[in-house]
């Protein structure tokens, strides 16, 4: 279908490392041990285990599975992926499948952001910018949010200074075009190839570091410790079971877009099932492992069990920047050690941003005509453009805001659709047998009933909980201050607009190749 | 650490690194990707 030249992995190493690059982003190394801390220590292990047998692994399966056999018919976003699904048969198929175009787009935006700070802070470690901001370690501690906030303040003068931020994303955005415009091999799986191991070798060396420290307010094995005592009261609360569910979707990229986008570059032949589960695993070495082994024990260390305890629950970026800002400052290299982690971040953010850009750049290439290269200015251009409303209006919780719908909600929404479309309209035998071809792993007979039964009823219960308990009092913006009321619903109406042209081009380009 | 902390850890971080390297050596002795034409 698409008059493109066909793009395709160059090696096998370089889809696995480009796969993991997708997965392992901020989320293994900030979300994981506050959600771990927050919610039982190591009793949350225990659902979040079972949450990765039986929602994480199917899911990863499907995905690929759905990818592969799109691109078969040369489709390489997830609309053509969903109509073939259903042999063509169902047209809403593909309006729905929209939704695995748009939601990456948006997190891309957002996320490029994010990446962007990680970024500033490798640059501002290099030059000792946040480090010694106070007396002691509480106020330095301080020191360090101060400058965060000002950093995040456009026109700010008194920390990073005024416009920095403006200029790390458009550095970010057009390194990530850059590397979008050279295609799948040439620029993603190079990107891979160079950026996870070297994220790896960082992770690891500060792990080290981290672990080897002289103990201060407390140790590293209290701090080890904090994560991973189980407080068994909690395994019957039905919020930590959630909470490890939902941490599937972000830790694995599943319900996105960017899998199957990925996946279709595949030939038919090509096994899914070992490469799947071996991306699914390496994702969670680098979370478990880790994740779980740095940001929070070196909290700990320094802040004590009850100062990481308040830290963890201010959230991921209190933990990241500031905690480990301060901490990283408080040791000999400081300047080196701070680069070390931020710049680890920043290589998570990127691997998983060419991923979330994927989609569209596929979606333009195939229903647009665009060159890949046209696709990627026009992905750039858009990320930059949109991007600086969030640059300029983060106080407002524009970002939040689209993270909520399209980067928490709306995975799951998408997720509980595709595997509705796999096990029940292309049916599981089909999708058994898909999955099987060319594999290198036979999977277990018994996640034919998972995928069909086990995986959807977790969906729809997850569904349903976070509709009732957070997306409706979130649409209804109940305790959002009256001055940032105008400002989401722009951040609405640009994510409905998005959704609108979405549909408008892809119905376009059917009925001109008349395919309905 | 706690006795359950110690076994939660070390269970927890031995399985994912040996079923990550286990995975990972595998796909990797396998095929490299198809690049025959459909």
């Amino acid at each position: 279908m698409s008059q493109q030249p066909n793009e395709q992995w160059g090696t096998r190493i370089g889809l696995v490392l480009a796969m993991a690059g997708n997965a392992v982003g901020l989320g293994n190394f900030l979300r994981f041990p506050v959600q771990a801390a927050q919610n039982g220590g190591g009793t949350f292990m225990i659902p979040y285990f079972i949450s990765f047998l039986l929602l994480g692994i199917p899911l990863m399966w499907i995905e690929w599975g759905v990818g592969r056999h799109g691109g078969r018919f040369g489709h390489h976003s997830v609309p053509g992926m969903f109509d073939v699904l259903t042999d063509r048969k169902k047209k809403w198929a593909k309006y729905f499948g929209i939704l695995g175009v748009i939601m990456p787009l948006v997190v891309f935006i957002y996320y490029t952001y994010i990446a962007s700070w990680m970024l500033g802070f490798s640059f501002f470690s290099l030059t000792g910018k946040y480090f010694g901001l106070g007396d002691d370690v509480q106020s330095r501690a301080e020191g360090v949010r101060t400058f965060l906030a000002s950093y995040q303040d456009i026109g700010d003068t008194t920390g990073a200074g005024g416009f920095m931020p403006i200029i790390f994303f458009a550095i970010t955005m057009l390194f990530l075009g850059w590397v979008l415009a050279r295609g799948i091999s040439g620029g993603i799986e190079k990107l891979a190839l160079y950026g996870v191991p070297i994220l790896f070798l960082f992770a690891i060396v500060l792990l080290v570091r981290i672990l080897t420290l002289e103990p201060q307010a407390a140790s590293a094995a209290d701090g080890l410790n904090f994560i991973w005592n189980p407080n068994w009261s909690e395994l019957g609360n039905a919020r930590v079971w959630l909470a490890a569910a939902g941490q599937m979707f972000f830790t694995l990229s599943v319900g996105m877009g960017s899998i199957q986008t990925y996946s279709s570059y595949l030939k038919r032949k090509d096994d899914v099932t070992l490469t799947g589960l071996s991306t699914a695993a390496t994702n969670e070495f680098a979370e478990v492992v880790l994740g779980g082994t740095i940001a929070i024990p070196a909290a700990v260390i320094f802040f004590g069990v009850a100062g990481a305890t308040a830290i963890a629950n201010n959230g991921s970026f209190d933990l990241g920047i500031v905690a480990m800002g301060t901490v990283l400052g408080e040791i000999g290299g400081s300047e080196i050690w701070g680069f070390i982690w931020f710049f680890l971040l920043f290589i998570a953010g990127v691997t998983s941003c060419v991923a979330l850009a994927s989609p569209t750049i596929a979606f333009l290439q195939e229903e647009i005509g665009m060159t890949r290269r046209n696709a990627a200015r026009a992905v750039t251009a858009l990320g930059i453009g949109l991007g600086l409303f969030h640059v300029f209006f983060l106080q407002r919780g524009v970002l939040d805001e689209w993270d909520y719908w399209a980067g928490t909600f709306g995975l799951v929404v998408f997720a509980a659709l595709e595997v509705f479309l796999f096990s029940y309209v292309f049916g599981i035998n089909r999708g058994w047998d898909e999955l099987h071809e060319g594999a290198d792993l036979k999977i277990p007979g018994f996640y034919k009933p998972v995928m069909k039964w086990v995986t959807p009823s977790f969906l729809l219960v997850l569904l349903t909980w976070w509709g009732w308990t957070e997306a409706i009092p979130k649409l209804r913006m109940e305790g959002v201050p009256e001055e940032n009321v105008p400002y989401l619903w722009v951040a609405r109406a640009i994510m409905a607009l998005m959704c609108i042209v979405g549909v408008v081009l892809l119905k376009r380009s059917w009925a001109r190749r008349n395919l309905g | 650490m706690e006795p359950f902390a110690k076994i939660f850890m070390f269970v927890s971080m031995g399985s994912v690194t040996f079923l990550a390297f286990y995975t990972v050596m595998r796909t990797i002795k396998g095929d490299p990707p198809s690049s025959e034409d459909e």
